[in-house]
């Protein structure tokens, strides 16, 4: 149990505490009046009071008076008929309060627990059933106060009376108190206080608690576990243990908490991701590096071996000290598109002329390294002029690499086209670079896009495979998507789309 | 003149790697992927195989599965450096040794030479020389090992570790005696080529009746191969 579990148990029974108190409180005070006003309002004395009104409308006052002498044999409600002058029907005693509380409450409530009729006799009788107080301990039997509402004289109303029943609908529960006696009989032994204290809903207060108690307790519990199995879930991660996942934790649940359990997962399952893909990345740098560094040693080798092989060794040396120079440029730039922390400086690029001055260097590059009988050829085919917004010098870089890429694994004289297309109902523009090479096989498509690697038909060139992973970054940072597919017959298809910012269809 | 078959997929550092050899004697054959490799391993007697690990479709260790599975060939593994999982799977397959790579071309040479040295010095000599203790008997010209009669495969580097063993059967022999004896180079630091040489001896040799093994690792000091 932790100090949340406390913390929600203990702002959540103070909430129900106070709620039961108010409702307790509210209660009581409503029935402290009802209390106080003398007279039965239960549904019993109701329907009571209905019957003798029928009685008494039906059957006359000979009925009613029939009927009351008839309920008076027995342990019931007993209504009270009395007549203007304050006389009860069976001349009964009855207290003034009662009287003048009778007179009240019709006014108050209207006739549903007093009934006001007019008898056959010219006399209108009022119909309603006094609150007794009940038997209570022996003290009650010897002061004013503890005795039921009598008129002086008379004999106390219990004698009359059979002795209320201790609970039951309708009559009097000792939970809701007792009647007040007359103003001029108050005990002085007897302060009112411990009486209105006595009429306080002990036992269903208690019970409120109780329940309070235990709710609050579930609650807390309920809201605290989930919290919990998060937090160790946290520790977990940050011990650096990345598979922790708490959905199952959560079971069946389905709120915010749950949302937050399948969150973390999410997280966790994205840094697992992330951290795998960088522990992978620097196996590969340090093995692309790795293999310079053989050759570079092996020169070496070669050259303390013989003093006449120093030249070429030397040359080679240069060489791969270029290499990697250049790779270790190209994973700087590839590490800083892939975090995304280029913020791109975005102007206007005219795209039909990088991609000119692209084909341009490819060609010359073509020639260079080709016997003349074998040069491929680097066609571009504009079909509209475009204007993208973005950065030049990473546009360029992507398109070149992807240019030098197709030349690479071209055959000799085997020509590759640069295609510009425009489609008008994207608003995008299609850049395609087709070369005629081997092409890659199929399952190898999109992860020629990843660093390092390479497909399996590719010759053990110059080449880190770092290249077309810096081209895709670039054309996502872009706002655009790059695809590779193979040719119907043999060669590499790489397809770039990019939103424009103008199009001009004459070219 | 020694014949070595060279396995690696670095067109441009075999290249060197052959004049290299050449140049010291040696009559090289380069193999640009594995399965070259093994085709190359089976066709022709070489002396030793140099290989290297990481390349693509067949990689190394498979080569070596390959080459081990009907050859006794020594075997040079070329490992990248740090990675002790190829290094240790590799010898648990039955490479005789490994180099880091990058490494010097004198030093891979130098590995060459050690295990050349061993192998050729046993194939001429005295047939009848036999050593026996226990259960064991080797005949180390013949390179022959025999276990209660039954006949052992060990790889050479096994087989020298074994020799040397056996030559001084009772006696605790340190980790870098046998690695000066057997694989002709000082041991270096956390290398653990030796243990695993010697667990896979172990496999392959019986124990004693009473659950014992009759090379036993003598904590800090070496292996010993009990008499009895």
């Amino acid at each position: 149990m932790g100090r949340l579990f406390w913390k929600f148990f203990f702002f959540f029974f103070l909430a129900q505490l106070t709620a039961v108190l108010g409702v307790g409180l509210t209660i009581w005070m409503n029935n402290r009046d009802r209390e106080l006003s003398g007279i039965e309002l239960s549904p019993s004395a109701r329907s009571r009071v209905d019957a003798a009104s029928a009685t008494l409308e039906y059957g006359g006052v000979e009925g009613l008076k029939h009927l009351l002498e008839g309920w008076q044999k027995r342990r019931a409600p007993q209504v009270y008929a009395v007549d203007e002058t304050g006389q009860d029907l069976l001349k009964r005693p009855l207290p003034q309060e009662t009287l003048r509380a009778a007179d009240e409450v019709v006014e108050s409530t209207g006739n549903r627990f007093i009934k006001r009729v007019q008898g056959n006799d010219q006399h209108s009788y009022l119909l309603f059933v006094p609150r007794y107080e009940p038997r209570f301990g022996s003290g009650r039997e010897d002061g004013p106060a503890g005795s039921p509402p009598r008129i002086e004289g008379s004999p106390p109303l219990d004698e009359m009376l059979p002795p209320p029943p201790t609970n039951g609908l309708g009559w009097n529960d000792q939970h809701f108190g007792h009647p007040p006696p007359p103003d001029g009989e108050r005990g002085d032994d007897r302060p009112p206080r411990p009486r209105l204290f006595h009429m306080f809903p002990f036992k269903p207060l208690l019970a409120g608690v109780f329940v309070s108690f235990l709710f609050a307790a579930l609650l807390a519990w309920y809201f605290s576990k989930p919290i919990r199995n998060l937090r160790t879930a946290f520790e977990e991660a940050a011990r650096g243990n990345l598979n922790t996942r708490v959905s199952k934790a959560m079971g069946s649940r389905r709120d915010e908490l749950a949302d937050l359990g399948t969150d973390f997962d999410a997280m966790t399952g994205r840094l697992d991701s992330l951290l795998h893909g960088q522990t992978r990345l620097l196996h590969h740098v340090s093995h692309e590096l790795r293999s310079p560094l053989a050759r570079l040693q092996m020169a070496i080798g070669l050259a303390r071996q013989n003093a006449d092989k120093i030249p070429t060794s030397l040359d080679r040396i240069e060489r791969e000290s270029e290499r990697m120079d250049k790779l270790v440029g190209e994973l700087l730039e590839l590490s800083r598109l892939e975090s995304g922390v280029v913020n791109l400086q975005k102007e206007k690029v005219d795209i039909n002329e990088l991609l000119a001055s692209v084909v341009e260097d490819a060609q010359y590059e073509a020639d260079a390294t080709h016997p003349p009988t074998e040069r491929p050829e680097v066609w571009f085919v504009p079909n509209a002029h475009f204007v993208v917004q973005g950065q030049p010098d990473l546009l360029h870089r992507a398109i070149e690499n992807i240019v030098r890429n197709a030349l690479k694994y071209s055959p000799p004289d085997g020509d590759i086209r640069v295609e510009l297309k425009h489609d008008a109902e994207a608003k995008r523009m299609h850049l395609s670079i087709a070369d005629q090479g081997p092409g890659v096989p199929p399952g190898e498509l999109e992860s020629i896009f990843q660093p390092f690697v390479r497909g399996s038909t590719a010759n053990n060139g110059d080449g880190h495979g770092v290249g077309l992973a810096i081209a895709k970054q670039v054309v996502e940072a872009h706002g655009g998507t790059i695809i590779a597919s193979n040719r119907p017959r043999t060669g590499l298809l790489i397809e770039i789309v990019l939103p424009y910012l103008t199009v001009d269809e004459d070219v | 003149m020694s014949k070595v078959l060279l396995i690696d997929d670095d067109v441009e550092l075999v290249g060197m790697l052959k004049e290299y050899l050449e140049q010291e004697g040696f009559e090289a054959t380069v193999a640009y992927d594995g399965e070259a490799g093994v085709l190359y391993a089976f066709s022709q007697p070489f002396d030793i195989v140099v290989l290297d690990v990481m390349m693509p479709k067949l990689n190394g260790i498979e080569t070596l599965r390959r080459i081990r599975a009907e050859s006794k060939l020594p075997v040079i593994m070329l490992t990248a450096k740090g990675d002790d999982a190829d290094r240790i799977v590799g010898l648990e397959l039955g490479a005789d040794d490994y180099v880091p790579k990058p490494c010097t071309p004198r030093e891979l040479v130098a590995r060459i030479r050690a295990i050349l040295r061993r192998t050729q010095l046993s194939t001429n000599g005295n047939q009848a020389l036999q050593i026996t203790v226990g259960a064991l008997s080797i005949w180390p010209e013949q390179r022959r090992v025999e276990w209660n009669g039954n006949p052992l495969e060990l790889t050479s580097t096994e087989f020298n570790l074994l020799e040397v063993l056996v030559r001084n059967a009772g006696h605790v022999v340190s980790k870098n005696d046998l690695s000066q004896q057997a694989l002709g180079r000082p041991i270096a630091r956390f290398d653990r080529s030796i243990d695993v040489h010697l667990s896979s001896i172990r496999q392959k040799l019986g124990g004693f009746a009473d659950g014992h093994h009759c090379i036993q690792t003598v904590y800090r000091m070496g292996y010993q191969l009990l008499k009895e």
